[in-house]
């Protein structure tokens, strides 16, 4: 629910509103008068009223009160602030300035997509003189303004939109404005809201029927058999511009461009993703419920959001580690999540890497230490050293650790201080490594290191193995409880990295956990006991001069 | 509501309240130090408030002293005897069993310059130094545009598109990309300074601001000295900051 002045249209008071204006005001006084006009626009603003006049009557309870409304008038207007806006009728001219500030680097002087940084970028920026939009809620072409008003207050994740929330919400509307005004003809049409089926909750039939749909209308045909968009059609997606697009990885939700949500998912089925070669499905499936089944299959295929981990820790096992990268072990074990990043520090650029996340599972016993490292990569790539390159990953140490905390340059080392790698490429298998720099990299002799992949429906699941103890100076030593450098670098070789063309982390932590400590067992029941003893002198002492006074 | 006029009940309240109101009713979140010690300010005046006069003390004193003494309070007596040492307990458990937390990373987040910098082989002034675009104000809008096309084809995958270091790969990079928004950043810097950290990148930091964990590429090794110079009049343009000037010596 959203009432009130400011966002209910163009109105004298919400002109005077500053919390749709650019004017450089004074922060204090900006952020007072927005409470304010928020304040106003709710019915808690009266709690407000009454708090600033409560304090002149004397009374005691007349000031419980008024801290009361001054708490919840407080808390409504940061309810407001993020509640969903009422459509509103920009101004084209002023929506232009803005544009040429903040969009024309991507989406071009002409609205056509050809900004100066359109080149880099994949996927491409939106050509908005084409009048094609990948996210509506509508049954019609084009979506509402309110489809746009979110896309661009919200971005576009897993694309090179990022959220403008920052922008005045006046000046998001006469963006919308103007860029309406690229292909004005088309947006002459009403759009009617799409109409969804009704909504059926994610239960495990639901998931289950969603499943068989899923393989009856073809999803994996470009999503592939698990979701991770390795389906056999993937090479030959086009776009409505004749540009290579790939399918979604139904596994990472939070890159979804309309948002991760069940009723998103559900829309993009059944509105389809215009100008891609995700049609609507909503007439292709058996019963209109089938749209919210496939939606909750696929909202169970990964989590909304990634959660990134901080700090690697290697778990101790008192057993033999298996190679074996479906082995149990693993199974047990919480995978800890890294995003990667492309390279744009060395040429050739990285700007647009293929491998965003790998999840590290790693554990030690007396003798050896083993990484198990989890990644999606669409193709399997068979490398034959022209057009094909090899799949791989690294992990990175400082082959010492120096006590200052300084450790080699993070992208492979310089000339000065070389870093060590434990590397695994597809067709050569686990090496050890030693580099000064990216193009220095020299295999170390006598490697002991092994370990086993794996690859299915679009998965790397790999096991890298070693010693605890360092052979020579080159190779670092791991011991438990001690912060150990470690980074992560990846590449596709079916995307064609090689070389510099990698995507990689900066230095995280790597801890060997000590076995653990009992401390945990004794010393809860020791403060337990403590604080019964206390509890029990307090009455007891209570109870003695209670008695005695009375 | 009669409950209401309960002293004990007023200060129990004025306690929550003022507790989820400190928490949850301050953006950004205040760090807990902060709320721990504007919570001990709270409880002292609640104790004022409640020993204003000894009626009201006696009315704050009844409920504690009745659940201590009376013989028909027994059971609620009985299970915060047993309660209050549990929570404890297990308040001690979880500082126990706590996982132990990264190292922390000290750096030195603007380093003093260096007095001059080798550029491609030719010497440059640092300090002192004023950006010789500035001079031609005719140029200036050019210069401005020059830049905002260089910025945009080379840094927004980091610093992004709004200046503000939230860029495609701002999340996966620690150190984080500048934030050119933040006063912190830009406003406070002379751009002969920005013209060594641009040209010189992670690799030039020296050692107390971590060299080996910045990705910040030396951009020398791409850009042109005047091209160096026009994305810095972008930045400062599309920020709305101001460069700091140089102290003049008295």
């Amino acid at each position: 629910m959203r009432a009130g002045v400011c966002a209910s249209g163009p109105s004298a008071a919400e002109r005077a509103c500053p919390c749709s204006t650019t004017s450089p005001a004074p922060f204090v006084a900006a952020a007072r008068s927005h409470l304010r006009c928020h304040a106003r626009s709710t019915s808690a603003g009266t709690g407000l009223a009454g708090a600033g006049r409560a304090p002149r009557r004397h009374s005691r309870r007349a000031s419980t009160g008024a801290a009361l409304g001054a708490a919840v008038a407080l808390l409504a207007s940061i309810v407001v602030d993020v509640a969903p806006a009422l459509a509103q009728a920009g101004d084209a001219a002023a929506g232009q300035a803005v544009y040429q500030r903040k969009c024309m680097g991507c989406h071009g002087e002409k609205g056509d997509g050809k900004g100066p940084a359109a080149e880099l970028l994949d996927p491409k920026p939106r050509d908005f003189t084409s009048g094609i939009y990948k996210i509506r809620t509508t049954s019609t072409r084009m979506p509402s303004d309110q489809d746009l008003f979110r896309v661009l207050t919200e971005g576009m994740p897993g694309t090179s939109m990022p959220p403008w929330a920052v922008l005045p919400e006046r000046d998001r509307w006469n963006l919308i404005a103007y860029i309406k005004s690229f292909a004005s003809e088309k947006f002459k049409e009403a759009p009617k809201k799409l109409e969804l089926p009704k909504e059926v909750g994610a239960s495990a039939e639901s998931i289950k029927r969603g499943r068989e749909m899923f393989e009856a209308i073809e999803c994996n045909k470009c999503h592939g058999a698990d979701g991770r968009a390795d389906g056999p059609s993937r090479p030959e997606l086009k776009d409505e511009w004749g540009q290579p697009i790939k399918p979604a990885n139904l596994t990472k939700r939070w890159t979804f461009r309309g948002g991760p949500s069940r009723a998103a998912i559900a829309t993009r089925l059944a509105a389809g993703v215009l100008g891609t070669p995700m049609p609507a499905f909503l007439d292709s499936v058996e019963k209109p419920d089938d749209i919210w089944h496939l939606a909750n299959y696929i909202a169970s295929l990964g989590p909304a959001a990634p959660a990134y981990g901080t700090l690697l820790t290697a778990t101790a096992v008192g057993e033999a580690i298996p190679d074996d990268p479906q082995a149990e072990l693993w199974k047990k074990m919480v995978g800890q999540n890294i995003p990667l990043m492309g390279q744009v520090i060395a040429d050739p650029r990285n700007f647009n890497p293929s491998i965003d996340l790998v999840t590290v599972r790693a554990a030690y016993n007396d003798r050896e230490i083993a990484f198990h490292l989890t990644w999606d990569d669409p193709t399997e790539s068979k490398p034959d050293g022209k057009q094909t390159f090899a799949d791989a990953i690294a992990l990175q140490f400082p082959p010492t650790l120096e006590p200052g905390g300084e450790r080699p340059y993070v992208l492979m080392g310089d000339a000065a201080e070389a870093v060590y790698q434990l590397r695994w490429d597809s067709g050569k298998g686990v090496s050890e490594v030693t580099a000064n720099g990216p193009t220095r990299v020299r295999a170390l002799a006598g490697s002991e290191a092994t370990g086993k992949a794996a690859y299915a429906n679009g998965q790397y699941q790999v096991v890298i193995k070693r010693g605890l103890g360092a052979q020579d100076a080159s190779r670092p030593t791991f011991r438990p409880a001690v912060f150990t450098p470690i980074a992560f670098q990846a590449w596709d070789g079916g995307a064609g990295e090689t070389g510099t063309r990698l995507s990689l982390t900066s230095w995280y932590y790597l801890r060997l956990e000590e076995p653990q400590s009992k401390a945990r067992f004794v010393i809860p029941p020791v403060v337990a006991l403590l604080a019964l003893g206390a509890m029990l002198v307090i009455v007891w002492a209570a109870n003695r001069r209670g008695l005695s006074v009375s | 509501m009669s409950f209401l006029r309960s002293r004990f009940v007023q200060a129990a309240l004025i306690l929550v309240l003022s507790a989820v109101i400190l928490r949850f009713g301050i953006r950004p979140p205040a760090p807990w130090s902060v709320f721990t010690l504007y919570m001990a300010v709270v409880f002292l005046a609640v104790l004022i408030f409640v020993s204003s006069d000894s009626d009201s003390w006696r009315g704050f004193i009844r409920p504690i002293r009745s659940t201590l003494v009376d013989p028909d309070q027994r059971v609620l007596r009985s299970a915060l005897v047993v309660v209050i040492p549990l929570l404890l307990g297990y308040y001690a458990y979880t500082q126990a069993a706590a996982k132990p937390q990264a190292p922390a990373e000290l750096r030195a987040v603007h380093p003093a310059p260096p007095d001059t910098i080798q550029f491609r082989g030719k010497q440059i002034n640092i300090s002192g130094a004023e950006n010789p675009l500035r001079k031609d104000q005719a140029s200036r809008q050019k210069h401005v545009a020059a830049g905002a096309a260089l910025y945009i084809r080379n840094c927004v995958y980091c610093h992004g598109d709004n200046l503000d270091g939230q860029g495609h790969f701002a999340r996966g990079f620690n150190p984080p990309p500048a934030n050119f928004q933040d006063p912190g950043t830009i406003a406070m810097l002379q751009e002969a300074y920005l013209f060594w950290r641009i040209a010189k990148g992670g690799p030039g930091l020296p050692r107390e601001s971590t060299p080996w964990n910045s990705v910040m590429p030396s951009w020398e090794d791409r850009l042109t000295e005047e091209q160096i110079w026009q994305v810095i009049m972008y930045l400062y343009d599309a920020t709305g900051q101001q460069p700091r000037r140089w102290e003049t010596a008295h």
